[in-house]
């Protein structure tokens, strides 16, 4: 397990958000996505960045969910995760954190999905109640009586007298 | 402060792949006769095979490019692969559809295996009609420095769809 000195080290040597491009390099190798280097935590952090970090820097790391489970005592040797000390100093780091904020953007983008739909749903009605609106007053101004074109009699042009 | 009530911006599409922009254009896509709009649910199953896209405009001179990705790839709570490229189309002419168009990356099915995704089309008006590269591989595409590639602008429309993995559980991991 490496120490903390040198995770921190890492961290502070990532690139930052405002250097790293975004252009996709279409005649290399895949680059791996730009990570935001960011570790100071103002209330709210924003959940993408926090999550990217800690998940890039997990990069090797299968799932740390499941990882959890089938080790019901703790064991000997001290977990994989850099950031499970339980007594680290930034409590942000434990895996119990972790997990909170994932639960959290989860939440938040359920909520964002459930949103959305009501929304495009609202446009939807708005749209066809217009239409509906329209059709009917057409509808009106045609008359009841309307009788398609082509059953009733029409003197034309063509009439040879 | 009134709320923000465009599906795009709230479903974070606006954000995560497009920036704002104004819709100018009718894009109508389908699947099997079901209309997308945008947010709706689609099963794997009901996409498997491209959707019939119509555009609207009034000009059949004046061309465009669809694209369709997917910036929840792998997982929406790690998308690391974002955004994923599951189909490219240009030299659309307007009034007409996605088969009138050049199909530069083939439609690829979505098949989601963790969490919901959000599957979003983007169509672009072009310059003039013009050759479009096929980017090396389909993951960790970028829709606006594609778009600023081929100066194709702001997008003209978009819609976009939910798809989680057949059986459900898309937002559960066993």
């Amino acid at each position: 397990m490496r120490p903390m000195d040198d995770v921190w080290n890492d961290i502070s040597s990532l690139p930052s958000p405002a250097t790293t491009t975004h252009f996709q390099n279409f005649f290399a190798p895949a680059l791996r996505p730009p990570s935001p280097a960011t570790i100071s935590f103002h209330p709210p952090p924003s959940p993408t960045t926090m999550l990217t970090l800690l998940t890039t820097t997990h990069s090797d790391h299968q799932d740390p969910n499941k990882r959890l489970k089938p080790n019901p005592p703790p064991p000997p040797p001290p977990p994989p995760s850099i950031f499970t000390a339980p007594t680290a100093s930034p409590p942000e780091y434990t895996e119990k954190f972790r997990r909170l904020m994932k639960n959290r953007e989860s939440a938040a983008r359920s909520r964002a999905r459930k949103q959305a739909r009501a929304d495009e749903l609202e446009h939807e009605v708005m749209r066809l109640a217009k239409e509906n609106a329209k059709l009917k007053r057409l509808q009106k101004e045609v008359g009841p009586s309307h009788v398609p074109k082509e059953s009733r009699l029409n003197r034309t042009k063509s009439a040879p007298f | 402060m009134p709320r923000e009530r465009d599906p795009l911006v709230v479903g974070r599409v606006i954000g995560d792949v497009l920036d704002s922009f104004t819709r100018s254009m009718n894009l109508t896509v389908s699947y099997n006769d079901r209309e997308v709009s945008n947010g709706c649910e689609l099963k794997p199953s009901q996409v498997v095979n491209q959707p019939r896209v119509d555009i609207g405009g009034d000009d059949l001179r004046a061309f465009h490019t669809l694209v369709l990705v997917d910036p929840d790839a792998p997982s929406p709570s790690d998308p690391n692969l974002r955004e994923y490229l599951h189909w490219l189309v240009t030299d659309i002419p307007a009034t007409t559809g996605a088969r009138f168009g050049q199909e530069v990356v083939c439609y690829e099915s979505p098949r989601p295996s963790m969490g919901i995704h959000r599957m979003v089309f983007v169509l672009f008006r072009q310059l003039g009609r013009q050759t479009v590269y096929a980017p090396g591989w389909r993951q960790n595409f970028n829709t606006k420095d594609f778009a600023e590639l081929y100066n194709l602008g702001s997008p003209v429309a978009a819609v976009y769809f939910n798809c989680q993995r057949e059986s459900g559980f898309g937002g559960r991991r066993r």
